[in-house]
């Protein structure tokens, strides 16, 4: 596995004290790597740091070992596809993809080729000579990615890309793009908020906070091993409960199962169900325990055995510690 | 009761447009009717002629006349356009205490009469004015012959016009966002390419309505030539003062008046085209 993007001891200063700061990251050739954070958490400041649209205010950026800290955006190896899409409205969806390769002074026949090719690829091929305007959001995101890779770029970074399209094209357009990924073979750095969408694309996700990475991992690292209560509650559904003074314990809602008092164990909680509610294929409970309520999915039937105001018994099979007051 | 309310709805509208209709009627139709009709007559006999028209076609000095004319405000035109467009550029894309200042500078020109103006600005370039005298103090002639001279008008034209023209600019600059400049940046686009395919196919339109204004407003200027300008040739607004004050000449006068309202509708022409022409991306 080569190296094609590293960072170190990265940082980027707003005057009004905003920024990122500590960043050291390693992306490899091929992979998806994903930023992910709530907004302001700076992800979006560092994909625009790895393009060149911020100038840092400390350390080095290297694209396939180079350093690359100083270049503008024009010189680098990168593309970027912004949140807007920012096409351009004057220019057909042909001489948007065109301008980037005139640019490159790639010569008239090569440039047909290789746009119609990629827009044959992302199935938008008979909307080349429509303007920005005149397309669907989800086809102006198609122009928008292939408006990037037509340029062949070393890394492809993405801001937030589906945040404007309704939930259905978004899953759609997820598919798509891994596919295409996996097509080209590129490395992709996509910023998002969305943690299901990070789950589902992403080789690794680098969890970020205020301005620094908390965790870097494969997802079923980042889902089954968070490392802080911050990474435990932003990935998917996590139960805490208060264990002593300064540890609380926490628990994923699939991971317990239902028991009886018989049956009652070292891990074994007692509660009563508050809302028993059918999901499709799974059930799930709102159960109210001494001081907090927590969540529990449960099998399909379950919500039909355990209604409203009974009592309930589970054991977590995976319970997880984590310190109090971590968070800065 | 119906009926009279539908009556209110139907001639409220009339009734606000009534004052401004009349104005414009009194103000401008009837002048403008009476010029072109005044323009049309022999001054002796009153007659139906051509030869007031004839005169400013045909006559050399009056030839040179509006050749000058159309010189200095063409000049204007272009040179208002260029460092106006290289100002609003600058403050567009610079956000610091420079170009906050600038941009208080540009609005200040204003609020200020130009009858004042130009009087400060003779005192300043004219021959033995401010500038000889320091050039003086500091033991060398300078005189600026800008007094009298075409260069001299254009330069206290731009004075006016160059912020005027930054000011209309920049708000079609406005119109250009960042994201489509960052994302051309971004493909390989450098500071020229981004100027030629983003931004000028997105302000070229305000160059023509900004030209269109500045064209207007100095074709038929009158304070700065009277004040600034030579003998001869002469700029077409002091023309047509010296035909009605000087000649008592009214029908020559009212000939002038229509020539420099045909030169100004000139720019009103390309106003209007630029501005209903259709574009394809719409």
């Amino acid at each position: 596995m080569t190296v094609k993007l590293m960072i170190e001891d990265l940082s980027k200063k707003y005057e009004n004290g905003d920024g990122i700061q500590d960043i050291n990251l390693v992306v490899n050739s091929g992979e998806i790597l994903t930023l992910l954070g709530p907004s302001g958490c700076g992800k979006s400041t560092l994909l625009r740091s790895i393009g060149g649209f911020e100038r840092v205010t400390t350390g080095r950026i290297l694209i396939a070992e180079k350093d690359v800290t100083k270049q503008p955006p024009e010189k680098r190896s990168t593309i970027m596809v912004f949140q807007g899409y920012n096409l351009w409205e004057r220019m057909t969806v042909f001489e948007n993809l065109e301008f980037g390769l005139k640019l490159r002074k790639v010569s008239k026949s090569e440039r047909k080729q290789r746009i119609m090719e990629m827009l044959t690829m992302l199935g938008i091929e008979a909307m080349a000579a429509e303007y920005p305007q005149q397309l669907s959001g989800g086809q102006q995101q198609r122009v928008a990615i292939g408006r990037a890779l037509v340029l062949r770029p070393e890394i492809l970074l993405l801001d937030e890309p589906y945040s404007a399209l309704d939930a259905k094209i978004r899953v759609q357009m997820r598919e798509e793009l891994k596919k295409i990924q996996r097509r080209l073979q590129i490395t992709i750095i996509f910023v998002t908020h969305d943690q299901e969408e990070a789950m589902m694309l992403s080789t690794r996700i680098a969890v970020m906070k205020k301005g620094e990475i908390v965790q870097v991992g494969t997802p079923s690292e980042i889902y089954n091993d968070p490392k802080d209560i911050y990474v435990a509650s932003f990935i998917g559904e996590m139960n805490f409960v208060t264990a002593d003074t300064d540890r609380v314990a926490a628990f994923r809602p699939e991971d317990a199962h239902i028991t009886s008092a018989q049956e009652a164990g070292e891990n074994t909680y007692h509660g009563t169900v508050q809302q028993s509610t059918q999901m499709g294929h799974y059930s799930q409970l709102m159960v109210k325990l001494e001081e907090q309520t927590i969540v529990l999915f449960a099998e399909k039937d379950a919500f039909e055995n355990y209604p409203e105001g009974t009592d309930i018994f589970f054991e977590v099979k995976k319970m997880q510690n984590f310190i109090k007051g971590v968070e800065k | 009761m119906k009926k009279s309310d539908d009556l209110k709805k139907k001639w409220a509208p009339y009734l606000y447009v009534l004052p401004a209709f009349f104005l414009i009627l009194l103000l401008i139709v009837y002048p403008v009717v009476t010029s072109l009709n005044l323009s049309l007559r022999d001054k002796v006999t009153s007659h139906f002629t051509l030869d007031n028209y004839h005169y400013f076609f045909t006559d050399q000095v009056q030839l040179n006349n509006i050749g000058y004319t159309l010189f200095v405000a063409v000049m204007t035109v272009v040179l208002a356009l260029l460092f106006g467009f290289m100002l609003a550029l600058y403050i567009r894309f610079n956000n610091n205490g420079l170009s906050k200042t600038v941009v208080a500078l540009t609005i200040l020109p204003q609020f200020i009469p130009g009858l004042v103006a130009v009087y400060s600005m003779m005192l300043v370039v004219r021959n033995g004015g401010v500038l000889s005298r320091i050039a003086q103090s500091l033991g060398f002639t300078f005189n600026p012959n800008l007094m009298y001279s075409a260069n001299g008008l254009i330069m206290v034209n731009l004075w006016f016009n160059i912020p005027f023209a930054a000011l209309l600019l920049l708000a079609s600059l406005a119109n250009v966002r960042q994201a489509s400049i960052e994302s051309a940046r971004d493909i390989g686009a450098d500071k020229w390419t981004v100027l030629l395919k983003i931004i000028l196919p997105t302000t070229y339109k305000q160059f023509f309505i900004a030209g269109a204004f500045v064209f207007m407003s100095n074709v038929g200027s009158f304070t700065t030539p009277f004040l600034m300008g030579g003998n001869n040739p002469q700029m077409l607004g002091v023309v047509l003062y010296k035909e009605f004050n000087q000649y008592l000449d009214y029908n020559k006068a009212a000939a002038l008046s229509v020539i420099l309202f045909l030169l100004c509708s000139l720019s009103a022409i390309v106003y209007v085209i630029v501005n209903m022409r259709k574009e394809k991306w719409r």
